[in-house]
């Protein structure tokens, strides 16, 4: 084990195969779609537009900017809620050229697949590829090693996914490591991170690190990047405690972290995310899908403690919520989409949805356990819906859908007469035990206030979204001011203003509340050894320093 | 009352492709349910048993896989599955299967037979009245309503038509196909999905059938597939683009004269 890495200098590429894209109409025309991201919050600009396809474009392109001093931002699919991928003024590289699928690993000591891929292809193309076995781009590719993974993944009977399962899909896959991004399943996988297991990435100066997850490891605190000038870039590890809850806030650090972790969920600011590779696991031969009725939210989140105790007869692998306010969205729209849910009755309060896997040998131990936590929390299997198969789950997912497509909808008719008025959505989580108090903190406040919000998301990781619809532009005022007051309670119970969203450009703010100014400047001091002329992804996490602006 | 509803495994349809070279579907990682318009006829079964009492008994066949679709229909409410599956069965065409299914059934005591009216992959609509044709029992087909009559000896059946419906009335045995509006399905839930698990499930080969070989499967099937293509694709229309109205009216009436319209 080492607290040292060293950097590769590659070969400068002349730029041939980078399509550039410099004329300003053209930019703000053709190109508008790059210059913004899902948050549309920011108005983009940038002087050019990279498209490289090889890493040593990027290599070149890094140096160049380094030695110009022109800010770079790193774009993927701008599939993001904070802005991180809007640029600001500067050079902007897309990586949607670098979209190959590269090759397969096992590890026996594990009985792991896993697949490496360039940081530019689709998550949806990466799932579909795995799911269905359908790698023929990568027959040829690789080592004989690689190979011959390819060949026994090809042959083994079991059908496998990348556990994570982030619901956006149109990311790509440099995006979701750059943000660590979580998913449907992160509840018992954990987030992107938990299955990165090697990255590449270019550095401001060009020079490349191929991290593999396990052989760089703090030591007292420190890094050693070894540069091909012999020169040691050393890199400290900031000190604050990061909470114990799902968390895409700041960067990761720990006293003996993996070197890895440091840049996974850096939002950009360190370097380019080039090579990805993740592990896969094989699904469980059965599994069954459940949403389960509630007459109040006070049941629903007391069969959520219960379920996901540590003695729990049933492991879950996500735990959804939906309250009242949602409820109604959901029975409004259900029965005009002629999706009938008997169990679904005026005296519903509460849904949670989640899912199990089973064998045939312990299916009734489990139903019967379930069963058991479900009356005491005044709810039963029999009222339950679930399905085993890929039609009941397609129908949940489109009730569970109709949450957010409804919001938004009233939020663009809402916005038609007033243009200040957009959708709030928290992304606060809080330790396990802080669940109860939190939850009634958001119903106090919004109550009072009168505001016309609703609770939902995924309550396992007691990371619930509230969705402020605010009516009108002085809603929109007291909404905001909300969401500060919402972020400083869910710090105050120990949890993280970013659970999967990240900070990007729109939500710094929030940053300085969870790890104070010491902290912002312990990732500013991370910032500066590896990009000394704060070129790289500027704006997003901690703000420019007034030298370089 | 005993109630039969044959059912079938079809892949989801929103997802099938076919292969550009062989003219076949390509079923890998194409996920498969239990035909939609078979749940129709499931819920019209238990409806009628929850009603009239008796028992729901859901046959099919198919590869192994098939049983999954016989644990949904179990789920929802059957009683007990028959999975007429072997080697020999595969490669039927609506003949072949509904002979198959018809030598089981003609083994089994029953008053009712109910079918979804088609499968959404093949979508022939064959199956069912062929069936009845083998037993020699009445069809009604695309019903949309049901209800016994009092004596429970016969059916009153709202059946589908292009102009309407019909009213048609029926004595027992007989052999309904349900179509879309019959009847909500109903969502299963946990519960029916583990005793679904434990119900009977008799696997039937077609020794156990004891038919002869050369009426069933690919052998017994007077109809072959020839060619499997998609529906050529509609080729997009014409954007007018004249800045000048008149023009652009011009334009139009010319390309509307040219493909006949006018």
């Amino acid at each position: 084990m080492t607290n040292q890495i060293r950097a590769e200098k590659i070969a400068t590429s002349d730029l041939s195969g980078v399509k550039i894209v410099d004329d300003p109409e053209e930019i703000t025309d053709t190109y508008a779609l790059y210059l913004d991201d899902e948050s549309h919050s920011f108005d983009g600009k940038t002087e050019r537009i990279l498209f490289p396809s090889t890493e040593n474009d990027i290599a070149t392109i890094l140096s160049d900017a380094m030695q110009n001093a022109t800010p770079v931002t790193i774009q993927g699919a701008r599939t993001g809620l904070t802005g991180g991928a809007v640029p600001l003024g500067g050079i902007t590289i897309n990586l949607e050229k670098m979209n190959s699928l590269l090759y397969m690993n096992y590890y026996p000591e594990k009985d792991m697949f896993s697949i490496t891929a360039q940081a530019g292809v689709l998550l949806e193309d990466l799932v579909k590829a795995v799911i269905t076995k359908d790698l023929s781009e990568l027959e040829g590719k690789g080592s004989s090693e690689q190979q011959d993974a390819l060949q026994k993944f090809l042959a083994d009977g079991r059908e496998f996914i990348f556990p994570v399962d982030p619901t956006e899909t149109s990311a790509w896959l440099g995006g979701i490591t750059a943000c660590n991004a979580s998913g449907a399943r992160t509840f018992k996988y954990g987030a992107v991170r938990d299955w990165v297991l090697r990255i590449r990435m270019v550095l401001m100066n060009g020079e490349v690190l191929d991290i593999r997850r396990g052989s760089v490891i703090a030591e007292n605190g420190k890094f050693e990047i070894i540069n091909s000038d012999g020169f040691i870039t050393e890199v400290t590890v900031p000190t604050y405690r990061m909470p114990p809850t799902k968390n895409a806030a700041g960067l990761y650090a720990k006293p003996n972290m993996d070197l890895i972790d440091l840049f996974i969920g850096s939002e950009g600011i360190l370097g380019v995310i080039t090579e990805v590779e993740l592990g896969l696991v094989a699904l469980p031969e059965s599994m069954m899908t459940v949403m389960a009725f509630f007459p109040s939210e006070k049941d629903a989140v007391d069969f959520v403690y219960e379920i996901r105790a540590p003695d729990s007869p049933v492991q879950m692998e996500f735990l959804e919520y939906f309250g009242p306010n949602a409820l109604k969205i959901i029975r409004e729209k259900a029965s005009s989409a002629g999706i009938k849910v008997p169990a679904l009755t005026d005296a519903t309060q509460a849904i949670v949805f989640f899912e199990f896997a089973f064998t045939d040998e312990d299916m009734e131990e489990k139903v019967m356990a379930l069963e058991m936590v479900l009356n005491n929390h005044n709810s039963s299997s029999e009222s339950s819906w679930a399905g085993l198969d890929r039609t009941e789950l397609e129908k949940m997912k489109t009730v569970r859908h109709f949450v957010p497509e409804t919001v938004n909808a009233t939020i663009a008719m809402r916005k038609a007469q007033y243009h200040e008025v957009h959708k709030i959505g928290t992304d606060m989580a809080v330790p396990d035990e802080a669940l109860r108090e939190y939850l009634k903190f958001y119903r106090d406040t919004l109550e009072e206030q009168g505001l016309e919000y609703l609770v939902w998301g995924h309550i396992g990781n007691n990371h619930l979204h509230v969705n402020i619809l605010p009516r009108n532009p002085a809603e929109v005022e007291l909404g905001m001011k909300d969401y500060m007051i919402f972020a400083k309670k869910a710090v105050e119970l120990g949890g993280t203003v970013a659970a999967e969203h990240g900070i990007g450009k729109l939500k710094r703010d929030f940053l300085v509340l969870m790890y104070g100014e010491k902290g912002i400047s312990e990732m500013q001091a991370v910032k500066r050894a590896l990009d000394p002329k704060w070129l790289l992804n500027r704006g997003n996490m901690i703000a420019v320093p007034e030298e370089f602006q | 009352m005993k109630i039969i509803v044959p059912v079938k495994q079809v892949p989801e349809v929103a997802e099938v492709k076919i292969n550009p070279e062989t003219g076949t579907l390509i079923r890998d990682g194409v996920p498969s349910i239990l035909n939609p318009f078979d749940e129709y006829a499931v819920e019209a079964a238990i409806q009628l048993k929850e009603a009239h009492g008796g028992e729901v008994t859901i046959i099919t066949m198919g590869p192994p896989q098939a049983v999954d679709a016989l644990y949904k229909a179990l789920a929802m409410g059957g009683d007990r599955a028959i999975h007429l599956t072997d080697r020999a069965f595969a490669g039927a065409d609506t003949w072949a299967t509904a002979f198959t299914l018809a030598q089981q059934i003609k083994k089994m005591e029953f008053d009712m037979i109910i079918c979804g009216k088609q499968a959404i992959d093949g979508d022939t609509a064959q199956v069912g009245p062929e069936l009845a044709e083998l037993l020699g029992i009445p069809q009604i087909c695309y019903v949309r309503h049901l209800e016994m009559s009092e004596d429970g000896k016969t059916v009153i059946a709202h059946r589908e038509t292009d102009e309407g419906y019909e009213v048609v009335k029926a004595k027992l045995p007989v052999l309904i196909t349900a179509t879309k509006g019959l009847n909500e399905p109903r969502l299963p839930n946990i519960m029916g999905i583990m005793k679904a698990k434990k119900k009977p499930l008799e696997v039937v080969d077609a020794a156990a059938l004891g038919v002869n070989e050369d009426l069933i499967g690919l052998k017994g099937s007077p109809t072959a597939v020839r060619k499997v293509f998609p529906p050529e694709k509609r080729s997009g229309g014409i954007k007018i683009e004249a800045e000048d109205p008149k023009e652009a009216a011009k334009q139009l009436v010319e390309f509307l004269a040219k493909k006949g319209a006018i």
